[in-house]
């Protein structure tokens, strides 16, 4: 069963209940992370506790979407902390914020790992999550930008073979192949499926972006 | 040989990573030259960097807090702690080098402890200034695997540890398989007359990557491995004589590590 599928057939009062319970991305302003972030350089363990205090669950979260079962999730978030604490110099604020930053390392350590199991485990190189409904609680959060919830929510909006084929491609580090093999879809109706869907995010993007200048 | 609209069709897939690795090359060449490629590469790329936001919450379990630190005391143990600068490497490539002469007149040697006495002193000095001291290949792969690794297209390659050893790092390959540069940290510390010798085992056979003596195997250790990954099948370090393996292109020592590479591909 697809987790699109499975996203149909959820309980809707389970969900509301998550969704009152979403605000797990930091609010920490991003002075206190420069500031905790300088602190690890110069070695303390104590400032990479409290980022992984504010920081730990949208991790787990994204190595969980990419790995499905809690205890590759666990040992990448745990990578992923112990990463920052050998490269946080390597975190530039001109070029993003840390809660964007932070989770793309998540998401590559979780990939890596996913990639390691396929080699172990060959076939198995797909966890759906088993627990269907939580795919409507994102984490969203309370820092996030106009343009971020824009664009979270036409990513929901978008037909569910576009975000399916961007999921795979982006949680699962599947190719289009890769993707067309899975779901046994002609190679080409993927790529489009990829295509418009990111187009449909981009004309999303451009729209707003003056507005999300003027922040 | 695919024409411009096709490849500007094709960068959504590429900043997801949807790419097979013969389009992504394509791509990739494209960006290279095509200024309009490239600002939407730029556009997507920052989509991009939001989707991570659309996994569903979960919360981490509590125990993981603890268990972080309890892996920072033991990577202490282990390892040099981030902010300390990597000590002062020594690598030889093949062939191999001369061992210093085991016999000197007194006053040579004597001389030869003055001045190791100060230059014990002085990187005492400069590992305490926190004062970079590299050899310039080896700051070279560094600057390079600093590049690769912020680049979210790189590919990662973990370094498996022998058993009971606590060896750490991983190869970072460009998305294109044409630059890779091997991290490596918490060696076994070396006896008198042993060195490091690293092995690259290719389609064709293996190769002796070099032989190094780093006093202490902390590192880490960054090395430019310049063989395209499609032809890397594995990569691996042993402990070996001082002048490396007796074997010649074959490893005659303890391993230390692995990174199996070729059924990534």
């Amino acid at each position: 069963m697809s987790f699109l599928h499975a996203k149909r057939v959820a309980d809707s009062e389970q969900r509301v209940i998550l969704a009152s319970d979403t605000k797990h991305v930091s609010t920490m302003n991003s002075e206190s992370i420069i500031s905790l972030l300088n602190q690890i350089k110069a070695g303390s363990e104590e400032a990479l506790l409290q980022v992984h205090e504010q920081f730990a669950t949208p991790v787990y979260s994204v190595a969980y979407r990419v790995l499905g079962n809690p205890q590759d999730a666990e040992e990448a978030t745990q990578d992923v902390f112990l990463r920052l604490w050998d490269k946080a110099n390597t975190f530039d604020p001109q070029r993003g914020n840390f809660t964007s930053w932070l989770l793309t390392i998540a998401r590559r350590v979780a990939i890596d790992r996913l990639r390691k199991r396929e080699r172990r485990e060959p076939g198995n190189s797909v966890s759906m999550d088993e627990e269907p409904y939580l795919w409507e609680t994102t984490l969203i959060g309370e820092d996030m930008t106009d343009l971020q919830r824009s664009l979270l929510s036409v990513l929901n909006q978008l037909p569910n073979e576009q975000q399916q084929a961007i999921f795979l491609a982006y949680f699962h580090g599947m190719s289009h192949s890769d993707i067309s093999a899975y779901l046994g879809k002609p190679l080409g109706t993927v790529k489009s499926h990829i295509r418009l869907g990111m187009q449909k995010l981009r004309e999303i993007w451009l729209n707003q972006q003056p507005l999300a200048d003027s922040e | 040989m695919m024409d411009r609209t096709t490849l500007l069709e094709l960068i959504p897939a590429y900043a997801v990573d949807a790419l097979d690795a013969e389009e992504r090359q394509a791509v990739q060449a494209f960006l290279e030259r095509d200024p309009e490629a490239q600002a939407l590469l730029a556009d997507y790329e920052a989509i991009t960097a939001m989707l991570p936001l659309a996994a569903p919450m979960r919360p981490a379990p509590a125990h993981l807090h603890n268990d972080l630190r309890s892996r920072l005391a033991s990577r202490k143990t282990e390892t040099t702690p981030a902010p300390i600068q990597e000590e002062k490497p020594a690598p030889v490539i093949l062939p191999k080098v001369e061992k210093p002469a085991s016999t000197r007149p007194l006053a040579a040697w004597l001389i030869a402890a003055a001045v190791l006495a100060v230059a014990i002193v002085g990187g005492f000095l400069l590992v305490r200034n926190q004062t970079p001291t590299m050899s310039p290949e080896m700051a070279e792969a560094k600057a390079l695997y600093d590049t690769l690794d912020a680049d979210n297209t790189s590919i990662h390659y973990e370094v498996t540890s022998a058993e009971n050893l606590t060896a750490q790092g991983e190869l970072v390959v460009s998305a294109d398989g044409t630059n890779s540069v091997l991290r490596i940290a918490s060696l076994p510390k070396l006896e008198e007359e042993q060195s490091y010798q690293l092995w690259v085992a290719t389609w064709e056979g293996v190769n002796s990557w070099g032989v190094y003596h780093w006093p202490t195997g902390h590192g880490p250790y960054y090395l430019r491995i310049t063989v395209p990954v499609e032809e890397l099948v594995r990569i691996g370090m042993t402990i070996e004589p001082y002048d490396g393996s007796p074997l010649g292109n074959q490893p005659s020592g303890e391993p230390i590590f692995g990174i199996q590479v070729a059924s990534a591909q």
